[in-house]
């Protein structure tokens, strides 16, 4: 039994299903971007830190809509999957460590321009920035799971697991917007600002004695039913919360505000020298940062939610599959699956994926398993190739990579 | 297929290794209000200068005290100290308990022609110097029976150990006297300026017997009074005469030039007399002083100018100290009687003066009664009282400051922008705007503001500005003036401004204001 990282396609089976095998040891990693307006460079650029240009948001700006999301996540784990009754095959036991990483927003278009050309282009118009929401989490999972297998035919498995993670929180941040709006005068006389928004943050001070940021349980639930020449499978991952401690932050700002310059009171009092230290940042905070304070804050997880049907055809070398998933507690839509693996030889295995929804539009993937002697098992694939081919215009990309070895 | 996993992987990682700076970096074009101003008709001549009619009318009042006499001027009491040192005559055998030294000093103030009876000491001290030559313990006491605190004489004890063989042990302090009442009308009370003190010297009662042999030293001590400042004194003030040259600095410096024409001006100058004796002064000559243009106007007044003023004596209110029933002698200027408008349109920098007072004219007239309290004695006040109705070419405010700018992470962020002053311009002025920016010679390296004209408001058919008049003055940024701006240490303002309707007189109503704001637009790295 394992997790696979949320939001990619790796459609191998959550269940150790060799019964030669007692152990299996696996690692497990992958990241993906994906949005459905963010191209691939704009997003590279941005990571890797780059000066980006008018061009590159120009990129952007041309495929707006009113709201545009992206999420993102990188992951890995290391488990081990056994069988803890030697005359018992059909009950698996798990253990595993999972370090999990969560970003995940919705803006708006003005807010996209707003944020990245400023607000000349606004003067004598109203930006709106309603309902932006910008999630990250960045978390640890110590995972304890059970699975068995029950014989319901001659022909037909089913598998059943579920296993319990408990979450060990680094960090967070949530920004959410109610109705807000920035106006511009034409020539810049005055900036009317309506903003109504919640930032909630852990305490980056780490000020708890055992420097636990926050805590919490998530569950995974699996299921399988397995027979000659089909498999339909059911899992809900990631079910859970974490809560962060008492030192978390949570800035409340509900404010109208009329900005037209720092009032210089003293500009026509000249004494022996003129000293300009006003700080613009002081100065903002004190007007609108008023509402902040301290206490614990409860995040859900995102939960993974997927669905799938694979039907094996003559001499189970090829196998398709249709299925969706669903990122809860996220900005993403509901994501249409369809995928193609075939048995090269005994050792390799290919696999051809095709989904549109989720964070993004259409793309494609391929997967490579390779079996190594001594039952090592490699796998590396991608549900993003072509967005990443199409760098400049793609706008997803990911990978995944798992080694494992069972005994 | 070893050969395409390794492509896919080179391609999904190759764009996650690299970080060119510690995060993304872009541009944006911000336009933003930055700093806002208001200038009223209080900036313009301060709000405690300023007086308001029911129709808004500013009528300009200029109250200051332009003279106050000394208070050495009138007396002063020098520091006196005498020393006394008596080597012993003889064999001379000293009980425990035996006064060896007592000694009544009477000491002369010295005051030159001015007789006092009783002084009360603001601050000073008497001073007392003794050194002890006997090898056993003595005791001194300083008394001045005259001098009362509260009714207390004064009195000080203070003992000194035995001294050392060959040798001596010294004690020096002085005393604050602040507040004590002293008579100087000497031991029978018939002379004046003493004060009559003791010190007496007293082997220690516990002590033991000391035998001096012939020139062995009995007595060595100084005492005195140092630094004395009275606060009240009574007795005859003397007929002295204080003169003073002086100048009155108007805080007018900043105006460079320029011409004003105004309506009328009415002055009034009061001198105070809050010494008890009768005075007479005589202002000798008044002359406003615009150094800028060398221009010197002499005030030509009859009833001031060379005219003996004769200033009544002040009286008591009670037994000091009380408040004194100050005199006052008013002198009124207008332009009837003075060319007190003459002198306020030379823009004077400052007033110079000569004026004496000669006291007790008729002299010892009240009998030793007149009376001094040295924190009030003459004072002349100026208050100059204008319609702020005039008519104004060209008149220019100019300063130069240090400037302090400084350089941070947020200014290193803007980048090229133009900056632009909106003005609303209530007043009917023209106003002209210079902002130089200096380098370390003082030498101007750059000028903003330009074109730099800020129109007047609109005048109704009363000459009465109505709205205000808007004026947009773009200020082109790059970065390399930013830089020259934010480097500077020194900036050199330039305001010149010109009424409407020139040599039309305009009255200035107290609603009309300057506002001033900065704008920028500018590029701004995020960085």
């Amino acid at each position: 039994m394992r997790s696979s990282a949320q939001s990619d396609l790796c459609l191998q089976s959550h269940f150790l299903k060799d019964t030669t095998q007692h152990v299996l040891i696996s690692t497990y990693g992958n990241y993906f971007f994906a949005s459905d307006v963010i191209t691939n460079q704009f997003a590279g650029d941005y990571y890797q830190r780059k000066f980006i240009s008018t061009d590159d948001e120009n990129s952007i700006t041309k495929n707006l809509s009113d709201q545009n999301i992206f999420g993102g996540e990188a992951n890995w784990q290391v488990a081990l999957t056994f069988r803890p009754d030697t005359s018992n095959h059909h009950l698996q036991a798990y253990i595993a460590y999972r370090n999990r990483g969560h970003v995940d927003s919705k803006f708006s278009k003005d807010f996209f321009e707003l944020y990245f050309r400023g607000n000349k282009m606004f003067g004598g118009k109203t930006a709106d920035m309603s309902d932006f929401s910008y999630h990250q989490y960045s978390y640890r999972q110590f995972v304890f799971g059970i699975s068995n297998e029950f014989s319901i035919s001659n022909s037909g498995k089913l598998f059943i697991g579920a296993d319990i993670a408990i979450n060990n929180g680094i960090s967070f941040l949530k920004i959410e917007t109610g109705g807000s709006s920035l106006y511009t005068d034409p020539i810049g006389e005055y900036i009317d600002a309506d903003l109504h928004a919640t930032i909630q943050t852990d305490d980056s001070a780490s000020q708890h004695p055992s420097k636990l940021d926050g805590t919490g349980y998530a569950g995974d639930f699996y299921l399988e039913y397995e027979t000659e020449n089909s498999i339909v499978a059911f899992s809900v991952e990631n079910f859970g919360s974490i809560h962060w401690n008492k030192w978390s932050t949570e800035v409340s700002i509900d404010s109208t505000f009329h900005f037209d310059g720092i009032d210089v009171r003293d500009l026509f009092d000249l004494k022996d020298s003129v000293k300009i230290n006003t700080s613009f940042d002081s100065t903002f905070y004190q007007n609108f940062i008023q509402n902040r304070k301290e206490q614990r804050i409860t995040t859900d997880l995102p939960i993974k939610v997927s669905g799938s049907y694979t039907r094996s055809f003559p001499e189970n070398k090829l196998s398709a599959t249709l299925g969706i998933d669903i990122l809860l507690k996220t900005n993403s839509t509901m994501r249409y699956i369809a995928a193609l693996n075939y048995q090269v030889n005994r050792s390799n295995q290919i696999g051809l994926v095709m989904a549109s929804g989720g964070y993004t539009t259409f793309h494609a993937g391929l997967s490579i398993v390779h079996l190594f002697p001594w039952h090592l098992k490699f796998e590396i694939g991608s549900s993003y190739v072509y967005p990443m081919i199409t760098y400049k215009t793609g706008k997803s990309q990911g990978t995944y990579l798992s080694l494992s070895k069972s005994f | 297929m070893k050969r395409l996993a390794l492509l896919l992987s080179a391609a999904l990682f190759l764009s996650n290794c690299k970080k060119e700076n510690d995060r993304a970096q872009w541009d944006v074009a911000i336009l933003t209000p930055i700093f806002k101003a208001t200038l009223t008709v209080g900036d313009l001549i301060g709000d405690s200068l300023k007086m308001v009619s029911p129709d808004g009318a500013v009528t300009v009042v200029y109250d200051n005290n332009i003279y106050s006499t000394p208070v050495d001027s009138i007396f002063e009491i020098h520091d006196t100290l005498i020393s006394t040192v008596f080597p012993s005559p003889g064999i001379i055998s000293l009980m425990p308990g035996q006064v060896f030294y007592s000694q009544p000093e009477v000491m002369d103030l010295a005051l030159n022609g001015v007789e006092l009876s009783t002084a009360i000491i603001k601050s000073g001290y008497a001073r007392l110097v003794a050194k002890n030559h006997l090898q056993t313990k003595v005791i001194y006491t300083f008394n001045i029976p005259k001098a009362t605190l509260s009714g207390v004489p004064f009195q000080k004890i203070q003992a000194l150990d035995a001294a050392p063989p060959g040798g001596f042990t010294e004690f020096d302090q002085k005393f604050d006297i602040s507040g004590y009442s002293i008579d100087l009308t000497g031991p029978a009370g018939t002379i004046y300026n003493h004060i009559t003190y003791t010190v007496q010297g007293e082997t220690d009662p516990t002590g033991t017997s000391v035998t001096l042999a012939v020139g062995d030293t009995v007595v060595d001590v100084t005492s005195g009074f140092e630094s004395l400042i009275p606060l009240y004194a009574k007795g005859y003030l003397g007929q002295g005469t204080v003169s003073e040259s002086g100048e009155n600095r108007l805080g007018t410096s900043k105006i460079g030039g320029g011409t004003i024409l105004l309506d009328s001006v009415s002055a009034t100058l009061t001198i105070k007399n809050s010494i008890g004796a009768d005075a007479q002064a005589l202002l000798t000559s008044m002359q406003s002083v615009n150094t800028r243009t060398g221009s010197t106007v002499d005030l030509v007044a009859p009833n001031l100018v060379n005219h003996i003023l004769n200033l009544n004596r002040a009286s008591e209110s009670g037994t000091a100290p009380a408040p004194i029933n100050s005199t006052y002698y008013v002198v009124q200027l207008d332009n009837t009687n003075s060319n007190i408008l003459s002198l306020v349109e030379n823009l004077p920098e400052k007033l110079t003066y000569d004026l004496n007072f000669n006291l007790n004219p008729l002299g010892n007239v009240s009998g030793h009664h007149d009376f001094i309290y040295t924190d009030d004695l003459f004072e002349a006040n100026l208050k100059v009282n204008f319609p702020l109705r005039f008519a104004a070419n060209q008149i220019l405010f100019a300063d130069t400051e240090s400037i302090a700018l400084g350089t941070s992470t947020t200014s290193d962020n803007v980048g090229d922008g133009t900056f632009t002053i909106i003005a609303d311009n209530g007043f009917p002025f023209e106003l002209e705007l210079q902002l130089m920016i200096l380098n370390n010679n003082n030498q101007a390296v750059d000028s903003l503001f330009f074109p730099n004209t800020i129109a007047p408001a609109p005048l109704n058919g009363l000459y009465r500005a109505t709205g205000k008049q808007r004026t947009l003055i773009p200020i082109a940024v790059s970065v390399s003036r930013k830089n020259l701006l934010l480097s500077a240490s020194r900036i050199a303002i330039r305001a010149r401004f010109s009424t409407s309707s020139y040599p039309h007189i305009l009255q200035i109503y107290s609603d009309y204001e300057l506002d001033l704001k900065l704008v920028g637009d500018f590029q701004y790295s995020i960085r």
